[in-house]
This record gives C-alpha cells, structure tokens and sequence, in this order.
C-alpha cells in the first residue's frame, strides 16, 4: 500500500477513535449511571486481574534486582540497590509493565467480547431493549479500566518492591525495615504522582481501544479474533506513546 | 410495481383498519449498493404482513430502520403516529416499549442465564416495576413457549428451536403492540419451524399484536400471513393475500414456491 494511502488510513482511524471516545463523553456523562454494571467491570477487570498482575510484579522487582545487582558491585555501589531497583519500579517499569500486561489481558477482552456480541447482534438486542449501549458497555468498561489499572499499578509496584527485597536477599542479608527504609527514602513527590497519573491514562487507552475494536468488528469469527488482536496492538503502542508524552511533561514541569 | 404484479394486489386484507405503521418513499443504499428505493408499506392494527424476498433484498435493513437500529436515506417511517427518522435516543427508547424485534440470530446474550435474558428489558430505567413483578412476567413468557424448567440455564445449553422460542418470550416480555420477526424460521428444522409459526400465531392472538415478518420460508409465510409483500429490487413488486401470490402466473413470484 503506497505510504499516502497508509497515512490517510492511519488519520482516518484516528478521527473514528476520536468520534467514538466524544460519543463515549456525551452519553456516559448523562444520568442515569450504570453503576451496577460498573461495579461489576471493576470485579472482573481489577479483583481478576490481580494474580496475574502481582505474579509478573513479583518476577520483574526480583529479575531486576538480580540483573543490576553485577553492574552496582562492579562499581562498588551495592548499597545503593534498594534505591535503583525503587525508582527504576515506581517511575517506569512498574506503570509500563503492569499496562501492557493489563493491555494483553483486559484489552483482548474487552475487544473479543464486544466483538462476538456485535456479530452475534447483542449489541442491537441491547438497543432495542432500551438500553444504550454507549452508556451500559463502553463506558462502563472504559471507567473500569481507568479507574483499576492505576490501583493495580500501585499493587503490582508494591509487590515488586517485595520481589526486590528476596533479590536483594539471595546474595546478601538485609532486613525488611532496613530495605524499605532506603527505598522510600529515595522516593520523592515528583517520582510517584506523575507515574500514578500517567496510568490513568494508560487504563483510558486500553479501554478505550478495546471498546473501538470490538464495537466495530467486521462480520465473522476471524473479525472477533482481528478486534481482540488489533485491540491489543494498538493499546500497547499508545501505552509507549504516552508514557513517552508523559516523560516530556514532567521533564518540562521540573520534576525529573 | 409491475403489470403482472398488480394483478394480485386484488385482495388486500384489513385495509379500513387503523394503521400502525406507514412507510413512505423509503431509500437506503450501502455505498453504490441501493438496498430500499421508493419502498412503500402500510400495517395496520392486528395484521401480519410477510415481507418476502431473496437473501441480500433488504427485508432486515427495512425492519432495522423501523425499529431505529438503521436510518434511512430518504423517505418517512411513522409507527403510531410517529415520525421514527426524527426521534431522539429517549424517544426511540419509549417507541421499543410498544415495538418489539426477534432477531434472526436471536440475540440472546451469552453471559446471563435465561431469566436474566428475559429480566433485562424490564430492568431498564424507564420501566418502574417491582422484584415480584418482574417475577411474575418472566413466568408467564416463559410458560407462554413451555419452556419455564430452562430459566436457570445458559443460552448456550439450548438447542436452536429452544433458543428461538426463548427469543421470542423475550420479544414478548413487554407486550409490544408490534413485533418485527427477522426470519423466525431459518435455520430450523421444518417440525421445530411449524412449532414456531404456530407460537407466533398463539401469541399474536393472546396479545393482539401487529406484526411484520421477514421470510422466505413459504410454510411460514402461508401459516402466518394476513398479506404478503414481495420485496424485489428495493420496490414492493407484488401485494396481495397467500393465495392471490400462490396462484400468480407471474415468474418472479413462482420462484418462491418452486
């Protein structure tokens, strides 16, 4: 496909993705609020997606430690590993990881489910019960992954630290308080709320993409399976795009 | 419509009664495609009229628009007095009160159970009804298909006859004064498809319903048609009662029977 025909595809995706997120606002904002159905997105977006996210929090505070544990004793700044692996994990690794994690799990979800009930007509028996479903699926699901992902960044970033501390102890003895102690002393304002806001943000764009692909699959078995593929894809690169804007925001308001 | 054609349009049924629902200069097209051209209809109070035509005519995007899932690109469709084209979401939510839609697929949602199925439009906010009420509705849908021992089962452990007649007494939850059925039949066997037909019948005459129905099985078509439409190229090419149809001479009707 010659690159103009790419990019007018790429501006025209974009311009649909903006119109269905504008839809999203004018309906989810008017009472009445689904506020059961919500409840329930939390439940199956956040309470069942927390094994998985503290499972890959666990292994990613431990590996890293492992990992940067040679490079600080060949510099003789061993003592310094609780702080590195801390903010190494609450600034990037933690809210990127948990993200495309949760992008992987949820926004393949949201994307495959939305996409079968569309095939199936769901979607147009869910209309003509009275029922929109702009308000009862989008933006129920679309609130839930804004308002879980970041208290599951927090959790994943928690249990990191504590797969950092066995890291730390596979090699050398260091007590619990004395570990947290030099981690949160390392932390500062500036390295834990733009990494917290930033994962609102992230949830928005997964649910979002999730949503989008699903609510306009194509016909088909094989467009079920493209939404939840392409939902996936596209949440997990517009996770590194606003992490990256996110970076550039905080550098610009001094608080790298 | 053509020469031939009228000439079966001798017998219309019902035609002094009140009209429920007016199609007027209907156009819809995908694209190039043009699906509804000038496409005319009238229903009135407690008739069944048959839409028949081939597959990919436009008989479900006709019922779509008049229930609001489509719009069209031209034309009026006016169900009760009014204009559908020109209603709000609140406004079309109220007109699905009095108007109900059995999908071809039937729609039924996966994740909930045969009771939830059928709670959910009576769960809406618009409707202001009691637990024991709601109760009571899901019960009487249920025995109307004989099918209350499967309320606590998923849609997926249905057959397809189960699910369609499931289907159907959801349609039916609200007591809708018109009802839309896209292709009730397809895709059943002919003993579970009479089965059908015959439900429709029943309940049509329990709760005077008018209704439209989509459909290229002539057993259907005979057992439940007050008249019969043939769509054809986006127009209404034929109208006229079963038998006036069954006994045309007119080729592109005779196809449908051979």
């Amino acid at each position: 496909m010659p690159t103009f025909a790419k990019t007018r595809e790429f501006l025209a995706e974009t311009g649909k993705i903006s119109r269905f997120s504008g839809r999203l606002f004018s309906s989810g904002i008017k009472p009445p609020y689904e506020i059961k159905e919500l409840l329930s997105q939390c439940y199956f977006i956040g309470y069942k997606s927390l094994p998985l996210v503290g499972l890959t929090g666990f292994i990613m505070g431990l590996v890293l430690t492992m990992q940067l544990r040679p490079t600080l004793v060949y510099y003789g700044v061993v003592s310094k590993l609780p702080m590195m692996v801390g903010i190494s994990i609450v600034r990037e690794i933690g809210p990127v990881i948990t993200a495309l994690i949760f992008a992987g799990k949820i926004g393949s979800s949201i994307g495959a489910e939305l996409g079968s009930m569309k095939v199936t007509e769901q979607i147009d028996a869910m209309e003509v019960s009275g029922t929109n479903p702009y308000k009862y699926l989008v933006a129920t699901k679309v609130l839930a992954t804004v308002l879980m992902l970041p208290i599951l960044t927090i959790l994943a970033d928690a249990i990191a630290l504590f797969g950092g501390y066995i890291g730390v102890n596979i090699r050398s003895v260091t007590s619990l308080n004395l570990y947290f102690s030099e981690v949160f002393h390392s932390l500062h304002y500036g390295d834990v709320m733009p990494s917290v806001i930033k994962t609102f943000f992230f949830g928005f764009a997964v649910g979002i993409v999730g949503c989008y692909k699903g609510y306009y699959s194509n016909k088909g078995t094989r467009g079920v399976g493209n939404s939840a593929n392409s939902a996936v894809v596209l949440s997990s690169v517009l996770i590194f795009i606003i992490d990256l804007l996110a970076v550039q925001v905080t550098d610009l308001l001094g608080l790298n | 419509m053509t020469t031939a054609a009228k000439n079966i349009t001798t017998k219309k049924a019902n035609v002094s009664r009140e009209a429920v629902i007016v199609i007027e200069h209907l156009y819809k097209k995908f694209g190039d495609h043009v699906v509804l051209d000038n496409f005319n209809l009238t229903v009135n109070k407690e008739e069944t009229v048959v839409v028949l035509g081939k597959s990919g005519a436009g008989k479900s995007v006709l019922i779509k628009c008049i229930i609001g899932l489509l719009y069209p690109d031209k034309g009026k469709i006016t169900v009760f007095g009014d204009d559908v084209v020109q209603m709000d979401h609140d406004e079309l939510d109220r007109l699905r009160t009095k108007v109900g839609f059995l999908f071809q697929s039937n729609a039924l949602y996966d994740s909930m159970t045969i009771r939830e199925n059928l709670e959910f439009p009576l769960r809406r906010h618009w409707i202001e009804i009691t637990q024991p009420e709601i109760d009571a509705l899901v019960m009487e849908s249920l025995d109307n298909v004989n099918l209350g021992y499967t309320i606590d089962l998923l849609p997926a452990e249905l057959s397809g006859g189960m699910a369609k007649r499931i289907a159907l007494a959801r349609t039916m939850i609200l007591k809708p004064e018109i009802i839309l059925y896209d292709e009730p039949t397809a895709g059943l066997d002919p003993v579970t498809a009479r089965e059908i037909d015959n439900l429709i019948l029943k309940l049509q005459k329990k709760y005077h319903t008018s209704a439209i129905v989509i459909s290229h099985d002539m057993h259907c078509v005979k057992n439940t048609a007050d008249r019969v439409v043939l769509l054809l190229d986006g127009k209404c090419y034929a109208e006229g009662t079963y038998d006036s149809f069954e006994q045309s001479k007119d080729e592109k009707i005779r196809q449908f029977f051979e």
